[in-house]
């Protein structure tokens, strides 16, 4: 029998997985520069809204696999905006990701009320923030 | 025809005296094959061990990796962002982003030396304003020596004062009265990016002040 060398076809060729998208909530300029950095552009795609309002539009329309939001922004704040997006279908199961200045109990208890999924506060931890996106995005 | 060999039921080696020889090479040859295998077990399992030890290396030298990249990423960012702009409120908007968002803290001021010497207060975040300047001796002290201030915690005054310089020329003074809630002191890291925004903030602000004079010559 003669062996034949390897040739991949069309349908066994690996494409790369498609990047997750984030979306980024957050009035500071510095915290958004900061995070694109941390969470490397080639490998997630991210998406920017600079405050609540903004943030919840952005989300209905994006879709994303993820949300970064800060708490206190202007026009809506942060636990406002998620209240709003779990009344949505296509954000309701959305982890969101709290971030926050304001570590006391009674904050992150708001938090969790409103429907975020998770919180850090600032100033963030750069492994802490890679750890908790990895295992919200199951990678 | 040639005999089955059972290793459970092979004669110990002083038990053999009436064993042929037909009988005793198919079991040297076992004997030595799985002494061959034993030894390969024995290497596979330390190669095994040795490669968890280096996985374990490997994790940890990725995450310091990552730790260094997270500050690296902090370093540019606030460089980056004191210098975007030649607008005096943006270079104090921008300062107190990084003192929150980067460090962690919670009430500070920014000072600057005046021409005639006295201090100023360029900016206040939190705290009492009206105080700033009547407490500021811990201050005008590390303007007049030139030395960064970093209290021991519970001591009177800023828990920091860094001042800001210009060609080797103090310009003003940063001071940090207190930390965010989970911040629990100042991390070695604190101190590069102190040590940056002492050089970084003070020309971001000193080019803004010569811009905004310029302006003012233009429009005059």
């Amino acid at each position: 029998m003669i062996a034949t060398a390897y040739a991949p076809t069309a349908a066994s060729r690996t494409e790369a997985p498609p990047r997750r998208k984030i979306l980024l909530i957050d009035d500071s300029a510095t915290t958004h520069m900061w995070i694109k950095m941390i969470l490397n552009k080639s490998a997630f795609e991210m998406v920017s809204a600079k405050d609540g309002v903004e943030g919840v539009e952005k989300a209905l329309a994006e879709n994303p696999d993820l949300i970064l939001m800060d708490v206190v922004m202007p026009r809506m704040d942060g636990f406002s905006a998620c209240r709003h997006l779990r009344t949505h279908d296509s954000t309701r199961g959305t982890p969101i990701i709290m971030v926050t200045t304001r570590a006391e109990a009674r904050n992150v208890e708001e938090g969790f009320q409103s429907g975020c999924s998770d919180y850090i506060t600032k100033p963030i931890d750069g492994l802490e923030l890679m750890s908790k996106v990895r295992n919200f995005l199951g990678e | 025809m040639r005999r089955a060999v059972n290793l459970s039921r092979m004669p110990a080696d002083d038990d053999r005296d009436d064993e042929t020889a037909a009988d005793a090479a198919p079991r040297h040859r076992l004997r030595d094959r799985l002494d061959r295998c034993e030894g390969e077990l024995v290497r596979v399992r330390r190669g095994l061990d040795e490669s968890e030890i280096r996985a374990e290396q490997l994790e940890r030298d990725c995450a310091a990796a990552e730790a260094s990249r997270a500050e690296l990423a902090k370093l540019l960012v606030a460089t980056t962002a004191l210098h975007q702009t030649l607008h005096r409120d943006d270079v104090l908007d921008a300062l107190q982003e990084i003192l929150i968002n980067l460090i962690g803290t919670e009430d500070f001021a920014v000072f600057e030396v005046e021409p005639d010497g006295e201090l100023s207060l360029a900016a206040s975040f939190g705290g009492d304003r009206d105080a700033r300047l009547t407490d500021a001796q811990p201050v005008r002290d590390v303007v007049a020596s030139g030395e960064a201030r970093l209290a021991p915690a519970g001591a009177d005054g800023p828990a920091a004062c860094v001042p800001l310089a210009v060609d080797g020329r103090v310009t003003g003074a940063l001071a940090v009265y207190t930390l965010l809630p989970q911040k629990q002191g100042f991390e070695a890291f604190d101190h590069e990016l102190f040590g940056l925004l002492a050089t970084h903030a003070a020309t971001a602000l000193y080019a803004a002040r010569l811009h905004g004079a310029a302006r003012e010559g233009v429009f005059a």
